[in-house]
């Protein structure tokens, strides 16, 4: 199984060094919005007279939110999709291991590129920012890492889920994006989630799992968070973990049943 | 002129037409649509929660300008952008012969071909949210300051175009362009903001460079602040010196196009 894992994984490294040009245009251009939600809240933190502390806290928010975007990222919603509805999956089926693995290893080998390529430009930031940005702590890189990889877990599988339902729709465009919308007001990637409070009562988005993908981390990182918010949020992940994975392979199995019942 | 007018708006009655036969997909399309100017009000709430002028721009002010953002966003989305975004495919698969060939200026083909409405529910909301901003604006208008902030709105317009014109000629050469979009998305990710809210470098970048302040901010300062002159004339000739310069650059790649496959 690991011979088959590592080969996979050397194989899209390999494939992504022709499209290198394209992976550095991803990355950097992901920088961009955190980048510029940086300005503009350094800007509305100036209209206030500058509260120093506050300004630290949302310069240092953006600042690692650059790191987790990088390293939580999932992109393979349209591909898997297009596969599905076109019948392309068949071939992936016959080999002797689960197809998810397969986007399993090509997320992690570009994901390597990515975090390669973005180290220099979070340098550079640094180098423009550093009075800001507050200094971590061990244990909290720690946990930051645990939870880190359970975001990506969590991120993978929704996007993978949504996939998933060109079984038996053909607009999971809209699908995605819709889930992208929610992702994007709710998961604190469009502004810290404890400026939220006042307008959309924080009860609602913590039902949705969006938050632990983005926010959550970098509370982490910020060492924001008391000892009980750390360990009921780490939980939290692994329940939606869980709870993702069975909605999976329900899914998988019964879109099986469909898509064999076309003859593919 | 009127023989380009009659054949645009064959373009427009066709792409409806075909678009028309997906009637579920235009609809999902258009309430998608909704979402994203939602996102951006919770997120301009958000801002004003925290403090009550951005840069010296008022909460109303701000949304006029998201306003002016999302007119030229939505107008590049649904006149120019797969137009555009689909000349390297035209080039690879050998169409862009016939294209060429037609009687017709090809940059007006190559870029008015197909007219995408299922962005079009997202100009109702921005004509809605600008309509309702200017309403609330403390203060008057003059019919100078909303036909100066128009015409600026279509001069923005057409520096995006020819911005992206000029990218989008370099697949004459690469051939391979799949980041178009996120080209735009990229250069246009600071434009919601007034550009005086930025500091160096980036207010230089976005001044300068790519003229976000003059494509976004200047038409919704000129409505709703005061009336510069100077840089409304400076905004309207680099218009026109872009968008000629846009079309020689054009122009140079078909010929360069043309001797390749020869």
């Amino acid at each position: 199984m690991y011979k088959k894992l590592k080969f996979f994984l050397i194989a899209f490294f390999q494939e992504l060094v022709e499209y290198r040009g394209d992976v550095l245009v991803y990355t950097a251009t992901s920088f961009v919005l955190p980048v510029i939600l940086m300005q503009v809240w350094i800007a509305v933190f100036e209209a206030r007279n500058g509260n120093t502390q506050q300004q630290s806290y949302i310069i240092s928010y953006f600042y690692i939110q650059t790191l987790v975007n990088v390293l939580v990222g999932a992109w393979h919603g349209p591909f898997l999709s297009r596969r599905i509805r076109e019948g392309e999956i068949s071939q992936n089926l016959l080999k002797p291991f689960p197809y998810i693995f397969y986007w399993i290893c090509q997320n992690l080998s570009e994901k390597i590129w990515k975090v390669l390529l973005s180290l220099p430009l979070i340098g550079i930031l640094f180098i423009f920012y550093h009075k800001y940005i507050s200094i971590l702590s061990i244990t909290a890189l720690l946990f930051f890492l645990i939870s880190i990889i359970f975001a990506l877990c969590i991120n993978f599988l929704i996007e993978y889920i949504i996939a998933l339902s060109s079984f038996w729709f053909s607009n999971t465009q809209a699908l995605l994006e819709f889930n992208e919308m929610l992702f994007f007001v709710t998961s604190g990637r469009l502004f810290p989630l404890t400026f939220l409070s006042a307008l959309i009562p924080l009860k609602f988005i913590n039902l949705l799992p969006y938050k632990y993908i983005i926010s959550f981390p970098i509370e982490i990182l910020l060492n924001n968070l008391s000892v009980y918010d750390l360990l009921n949020g780490i939980a939290s992940q692994l329940l939606w973990i869980m709870l993702l994975y069975f909605t999976y392979r329900i899914l998988w199995i019964r879109g099986l049943k469909v898509y064999g019942g076309y003859g593919g | 002129m009127k023989r380009y007018l009659r054949i645009f708006y064959l373009f427009m009655k066709y792409s409806f037409m075909v678009k028309m036969e997906y009637r579920m997909d235009f609809l999902f399309n258009s309430l998608v649509g909704i979402g994203w100017p939602l996102i951006s009000l919770i997120s301009f709430e958000v801002i004003f929660k925290q403090t009550s002028t951005l840069a010296g721009w008022t909460k109303n002010e701000v949304l006029i300008l998201y306003g002016v953002f999302m007119i030229i966003n939505v107008l590049w989305y649904t006149l120019f952008f797969e137009n555009l975004n689909n000349i390297p495919e035209l080039i690879r698969s050998g169409k862009m012969d016939y294209i060429l060939l037609l009687p017709l200026s090809s940059q007006f083909i190559l870029s008015l071909r197909s007219i995408f409405l299922s962005t079009i529910s997202n100009i109702f909301i921005s004509i809605i949210i600008l309509v309702f901003s200017v309403i609330n604006s403390p203060g008057t208008f003059s019919l100078l300051n909303y036909l100066l902030g128009f015409l600026l709105i279509v001069n923005g317009l057409v520096i995006i175009y020819s911005i992206m014109l000029i990218v989008i000629t370099s697949s004459f050469w690469f051939i391979r362009f799949q980041a178009f979009g996120t080209v735009y998305l990229t250069m246009t990710e600071g434009a919601r903001y007034p550009v005086t809210l930025f500091k160096n470098p980036f207010q230089f970048i976005f001044t300068y460079i790519i003229p976000l302040g003059i494509i976004f901010t200047l038409p919704a300062k000129t409505i709703v602040k005061n009336i510069s002159f100077p840089e409304v004339a400076i905004a309207f000739l680099i218009g026109l010196i872009l968008f000629v310069v846009s079309h020689k650059i054009f122009y140079i790649g078909i010929r360069n196009y043309n001797s390749a496959s020869g």
